[in-house]
């Protein structure tokens, strides 16, 4: 489960594809479906999404225009709080279109047909504006495509948008953008890391499929890491860096983001490949990566038998998170279960890598960096004179962090420092390579966490560069050595961040890291399922076995642990400190269930977990976006919660008493509609009586020609359900991030939900006439209301983009 | 030159930001354009004008005298611009008068996101002109980035060679013309590296902006650095001569110093005779022709020594000055403060340069004769220092000249014949040798033709003007005009009977003793013979005749 725990939405997804026995299936063909049941219901392991969208689209079962429809929609929604992008591409559909048209044809449509890929916006595109995230190349337009770019394009992928980063690279949050700040879509107060934080949280938030980072310092690998998703940072020269615009041109790689191995691996074979535009680009044949990835059935029982893996020493012992550290454990544990043999490694040149790190990128960003002088390009101030022109135009364009390594990489390549710092920091490196090379000489892949921490809060580190430079101490000395690295997602920390492991391979081997990281996501995987099942059957043994209570994420209330009761009791039986996976990722839908649509072939037993949790608007948006399927088993005494909440113990009794004595079977959701809506039409009856009176009293005054106060009341009856007294209950049991989005909520009125919500209204009228006239503001299944949901898709667009 | 403004370009898709023009108060290359309007002339002349300039000017005497007192110390600065067909780090091709900003392409003009590929040809060019130099070449180099800002240097960059150059320890030969006292010379070299150029900085006449043009930038460079081995403006003008002429023979430039392919930097310094340190350098650019250089270095001899006469040796200060090429004089362009700090750092875009020994011997054994190597061997061949320097000056002129002679050895008359007739021809005609219709074969066959008596020399000089004009065999020339000598003296005899039965008094004359007559009555017998009677054989038999009724 592991990189289905990267997001809420890619956990229902998955459990979507892992069961689809349970439930009827709405318009697969019968070829395809057993197809996709052997695959997806033997692995039920993160499902390569890349693979996904290839299968349906040439079987016509599902159409790349409705593949780029659901992710653009749910880019418009969370794009709002996640802020990832820079620019969004406005020719995404047509794109789509045009792959659909192609499939019709029967032409080739190449290995990524339909595949989103977002690109970090220092990767130059020529249909796009490419800026790297600095003012100083605002509106700049590339006229070429980036060679990553051409290969993306060539294999049929769609370039979503361009993502954001720290200025040129140069940062570790992503706070360092010149445009926006970037959060974690795990926790919207978190910084997603950096600086390729634009790309990993767009993977993350599922705003795209697979999304191209660069690795300069560990710039795809700590963000992925931070963001819960699969990030690769291959060889040095492994992929083309023509069009990548240059930070330090000797540690640059174009890395690849992806919610699982297979995808990260797809997307790597589709852009590397020596390209002669790039003089350091390597001539070494391409290996298929592609053909690695074997299903989880057809695994041996030990399947990385032999291998040796090293655990470097030095990134596990001081200066690291523990939580981070006993997470790596946890994966060390697995892959010794997976039959590793591991063993721990010293790398004594390890914390001399740093330094040499910032002396090297800085040098040479210092030189790379001089070409934005405003004659020929970006920015330019108006001035008389030269010297002042370049002044000016660089002062303006460029922010703090670029000109705090500018000017130290100027002082590092000084006459009379250059032996001192630069020169010896190329000694460093030598060191650093051959400590490498000698480690994994004895060793197949060298294993570090690819942080000291978890994602921590915005703004946290941005006034003390040394804390931010310190965090890149696990992924800098990769860099310096060239090696490929890969880092997934292993175990969580306290607040329900994710933690990535890094895996280090030899020159040029992705094929074996590849490898090892697959059957490590896939194994991984099915542990968690068993823990799965085991819980599930415990609980259905006993519900309440155990009072052990997980630690809780920070901010959740008691209210909220009180009526939270499912969840907790498990962990009875800790197989290994880890396993709070499966709870965390509950967690994590729950904080972000507003991203959440159809739940329909979602198991109960998780329905039943994190249901709890929604709001009144949730709940709503959930079940009526959820096709074919009643959810009344787990959500009846959730209506009821919220109608005893809402409307007081007293009133609930009452209503229960008369239902028994009419012996009615009723849904309380109804009843709590119903409800509502005599209030509000009280409301609106009352309200009537006091602009009635008001009127009254104006033209009282107005005839007695005395001016008053013509101030219209406040309209309470918009307010609605949290509006009122016995709501702000419900709204105190939410954590910060829910408050956040209601007022968000309340101050966006899509036009798109309002129709959907009426429709499902509509379709929902046996039950009992809605009154509710407030639009959700979660995404509505599109597909429920194809008509309108259209036009409502126009309109939106319109008025977002 | 046309030039086309830069804000003409604005629709080409290559460039991001239409206006280019940057501000000029304080750019200081104002006088770029004279460049442009010195006529090409040949290196002969230019030898020639050095020569009238040195004996004739006052100057030239200054510096004479000025030499007995002081020593001038004089190291030069060649960059020559590779012929190479595409610039050095992309594929953009560059040809000299282009309109501006047409050569260019995202790597040369320094987008984000470019990178440079290095082309091999330069490679091969700068080895070239290593062993030719006889370099110590290193196999094992790389590139630099030199740092500076300046608008026409779009990357912020020059990708450069800095400790590592490919080519170092050399020295270049050279025989010094006789005008000038003759002699041979060895100047060392330094160094010689691989670079790229700059683009160029227009000036418009509103004075209120100046305009770039990148076509130049990223066209490759060699940079060769001498030995301050020079003393004189002559010694440097001709080591700058070799080296055009080392470029050409090799074919790696066109050295043409008129269109900035070969541009020469000089730094003079003088000290008194007997004292060890060097003088304060000072550094003259603008040079743009030897001629220049020379007078350039001559006249800042004379300012240095007149400026220590007056004991005012503290006002040569470190600086570059500008040759002005109409008040011929040298100015102040800038005062270096310190030493520039270009922060030189290893080219990370760049892989190392790596050779094997294989490599370079493969190119030295390839490599075309050399002009000092072709002026031995005419020495050789017993030719006077004059036609050896003049034969050996031209690549064309000397590869004429050895195809001439491959077929008949007769290197005095065949270097007569194209120092003579056909190099007079060539300069009245304004042609190169490669222009004129005369091949070497038909030279080499009108040598022979003359040296076996088929036609006579003056006949020969008549069929030349015809070969050179309209072309056509030596062979074919003399069958269609009926020219072969006539050698029979039968024949010859029958003619001088005629001629002196048909001049009865002047052989009266003649035999009175007036024995100057005898050219009167060759000169009517080559004339009944239209010129094709042996003027040995008819003298002879005209001398018997004459002097037989005596």
């Amino acid at each position: 489960m592991l990189s289905s725990v990267q997001n809420p939405r890619i956990l229902l997804l998955h459990c979507r594809w892992s069961k689809p026995l349970h439930h009827h299936h709405r318009h697969y063909p019968k070829a395809i479906h057993a197809a996709a049941q052997a695959q997806a219901i033997s692995t039920s392991s993160p499902t390569s999404q890349i693979q996904i969208i290839q299968k349906s689209i040439h079987s016509r079962e599902k159409t790349a225009r409705q593949f780029a429809e659901e992710f653009i929609n749910r880019l418009r929604l969370t794009e709002p709080h996640v802020k990832s992008f820079l620019h969004v591409s406005e020719t995404v559909l047509n794109e789509a279109d045009e792959i659909d048209r192609k499939i019709d044809r029967n032409e080739d449509v190449g290995p990524l047909a339909g595949v989103l890929v977002a690109v970090k916006d220092n990767i130059c595109t020529a249909d796009m504006p490419s800026t790297a995230g600095s003012k100083i190349l605002e509106n700049y337009r590339p006229p070429f495509d980036a060679t990553a770019v051409r290969k993306l394009k060539e294999s049929g992928a769609i370039i979503v948008g361009k993502t954001n980063l720290d200025e040129f690279g140069m940062g570790s949050t992503t706070e360092g953008s010149a445009y926006q700040v970037t959060a974690n879509p795990w926790n919207l107060e978190c910084v997603p890391g950096g600086s390729s934080g634009g790309s990993a949280a767009a993977v993350s938030a599922r705003q795209c499929v697979v999304s191209l980072g660069s690795d300069t310092g560990g710039s795809v690998r700590q963000p992925a890491s931070f963001c819960g998703v699969v990030g690769l940072k291959p060889t040095y020269g492994r992929v083309s860096r023509f069009g990548l615009v240059a930070y330090a041109s000797s540690l640059d790689v174009i890395g690849c983001f992806g919610s699982s191995v297979a995808d990260a691996g797809i997307l790597l074979q589709s852009v590397c490949g020596h390209d002669k535009l790039d003089a350091t680009s390597s001539k070494r044949e391409v290996i298929d990566f592609t053909s690695q990835f074997v299903a989880k059935d057809y695994l041996e029982s030990q399947p990385l038998k032999g291998l040796r893996v090293g655990v470097i020493r030095e990134t596990l012992g001081d200066g690291v998170d523990q939580e981070v550290v006993l997470s790596i454990r946890g994966a060390i544990s697995h892959m010794e279960e997976l039959g590793c043999i591991v063993t721990e490694v010293s790398l004594p040149s390890f914390s001399l890598g740093l330094p040499a790190y910032y002396v090297l990128a800085s040098s040479e960003s210092s030189s790379n960096l001089s070409r934005y002088d405003g004659i020929r390009y970006g920015n330019q101030i108006v001035s008389d004179e030269l010297s002042s022109l370049y002044g000016g135009s660089r002062a303006n364009g460029l922010g703090p962090e670029v000109k705090r390594r500018i000017l130290m990489g100027t002082y590092a390549l000084s006459a009379g420092y250059y032996d001192a710092y630069y020169k010896r920091a190329q000694q460093v490196r030598t060191v650093v390579q051959k400590s490498f090379k000698a480690a994994l000489d004895e060793h197949d892949i060298l294993i570090s966490p690819a942080a000291p921490s978890a994602a921590y809060k915005i703004g946290e580190k941005k006034n003390d560069p040394l804390a931010m430079y310190a965090g890149d101490i696990m992924t800098v000395n990769v860099n310096l050595a060239g090696l490929p690295a890969l880092v997934l997602p292993c175990g969580f920390v306290q607040n329900g961040l994710p933690v990535g492991v890094q895996m280090i391979g030899a020159a040029f081997d992705e094929e074996k890291l590849l490898r090892v990281g697959h059957i490590f996501e896939q194994t991984l995987q099915g542990r968690l399922a068993q823990h799965l099942h085991l819980l599930i059957n415990e609980m259905n043994v006993d519900p309440s076995i155990s009072d052990r209570r997980l630690r809780r994420p920070q901010g959740c209330t008691p209210m909220m642990k009180s009526r939270h009761y499912t969840i907790e009791e498990w962990d009875t039986k800790p197989i290994r400190k880890i396993p709070s996976l499966v709870d965390l990722c509950v967690q994590k839908a729950v904080d972000n269930v507003r991203y959440l649509g159809d739940v329909g072939e979602t198991d109960f037993h998780l329905l039943e977990r994190f249901l709890p949790h929604c709001t009144v608007e949730q709940l709503m948006h959930i079940e009526d976006s959820t096709e074919d399927r009643d959810l009344s088993p787990v959500t009846d005494k959730l209506w009821k919660n919220f109608y005893v909440l809402q409307f007081g113990a007293n009133s609930t009794n009452v209503v229960v008493e008369r239902m028994k004595e009419k012996r009615v079977s009723f849904k309380w959701r109804q009843l709590y509609e119903a409800k509502v809506k005599d209030n509000e039409e009280a409301q609106q009856k009352s309200f009537e009586r006091i602009k009635q009176l008001y009127k009254k009293e104006n033209a009282k005054k107005q005839s007695r020609q005395v001016q008053l106060c013509t101030k219209v009341p406040p309209s309470t009856n918009k307010r609605g359900f949290w509006g009122g007294g016995p709501s702000s209950n419900i709204g105190n049991t939410k954590s910060g991030i829910m408050k956040k989005a209601k007022l968000e909520f309340l101050n966006s009125r899509e036009v798109k939900n309002l129709s959907a919500m009426k429709k499902t209204n509509f379709q929902n009228n046996q039950r009992v006439s809605p009154i509710i006239k407030k639009p959700s503001h979660f995404p509505g299944k599109s597909s429920s209301t194809p008509s309108s949901s259209k036009f409502s898709t126009a309109t939106s667009t319109a008025r977002r983009f | 030159m046309a030039l086309t403004l830069f804000r003409g370009i604005q629709s080409r898709p290559l460039l991001p930001r239409p206006s280019t023009f940057i501000t000029r108060k304080h750019v200081f290359f104002c006088s770029m354009q004279n460049t442009q309007t010195e006529t090409t002339t040949t290196t002969t002349k230019t030898k020639q004008q050095t020569h009238s300039n040195f004996t004739e000017t006052p100057r030239a005497k200054a510096v004479e005298k000025v030499l007995k007192d002081y020593e001038a110390i004089i190291g030069i600065e060649t960059h020559v611009q590779l012929a190479t067909m595409t610039k050095a780090f992309c594929s953009c091709a560059y040809s000299y008068g282009s309109q501006p900003n047409s050569c260019i392409c995202p790597v040369c003009m320094g987008l984000p996101g470019a990178l440079p590929v290095l082309n091999s040809k330069v490679i091969e060019y700068a080895v070239m002109l290593g062993v030719a130099l006889n370099c110590k070449l290193s196999l094992n180099s790389k590139f630099d980035r030199k740092q500076y800002f300046y608008p026409d240097l779009p990357k912020g960059y020059q990708i450069s060679q800095f400790d590592i150059p490919i080519a170092t320890n050399g020295f270049i030969d050279l025989d010094l013309p006789l005008e000038f006292g003759g002699g041979h010379r060895r100047f060392g070299i330094t160094r010689v590296h691989m670079e790229e150029d700059a683009g160029k900085l227009l000036h418009t006449g509103s004075r209120s902006y100046s305009q770039v043009d990148l076509n130049r930038a990223g066209v490759p460079l060699l940079e060769i650095v001498s030995e301050p081995d020079m003393r004189t403006g002559i010694e440097a003008a001709e080591y700058a001569a070799e080296l055009q002429r080392v470029v050409r023979y090799l074919g790696v430039s066109n050295g043409n110093m008129q269109e900035g392919s070969l541009r020469c930097d000089v730094n003079v310094s003088i000290r008194p005779i007997g004292q060890l340190e060097f003088g304060t350098k000072v550094e003259i650019k603008n040079l743009n022709s030897f001629s220049a250089m020379s007078r350039a270095i001559d006249f800042e001899i004379a300012r240095q020594a007149a400026l220590y006469n007056q004991g005012q040796a503290e006002e040569i200060v470190q600086e570059t000055r500008l040759w002005e090429e109409g008040a011929q004089k040298t100015v102040t362009m800038r005062k270096k403060e310190g030493l520039a700090d270009y922060r030189y750092f290893p080219e990370p875009d760049l892989p190392e340069v790596i050779f094997t020994e294989e490599y370079v011997n493969g190119i030295r054994d390839s490599l075309p004769e050399l002009p000092e190597l072709k002026r031995r061997r005419y020495e050789e061949m017993g030719l006077s220092m004059q036609d050896v320097l003049f034969l050996a000056n031209d690549v064309n002129v000397a590869d004429f000249f050895d195809a001439t002679i491959a077929k008949v050895p007769d290197v005095k008359l065949a270097a007569n014949w194209i120092m003579g007739d056909i190099a007079a021809y060539m300069k009245n005609e304004k042609l190169s040798i490669n222009e004129i219709k005369l091949s070497p074969q038909e030279l080499s066959e009108l040598i022979a033709s003359i040296k076996s008596a088929t036609i006579s020399g003056k006949i020969g000089k008549e069929i030349l003007l015809e070969l050179m004009e309209k072309g056509g065999t030596v062979k074919g020339l003399i069958k269609e005009k009926d020219l072969v000598q006539i050698v029979d003296p039968v024949e010859i005899e029958k003619i001088v009977d005629k001629v002196i039965t048909n001049n009865p008094k002047q052989l009266e004359q003649y035999r009175g003793g007036k024995t100057k007559l005898q050219g009167f009555f060759a000169g009517q017998v080559m004339k009944e013979s239209k010129g094709k009677a042996n003027p040995g054989l008819v003298n002879k038999i005209l001398l018997e005749k004459l002097n037989a009724k005596n």
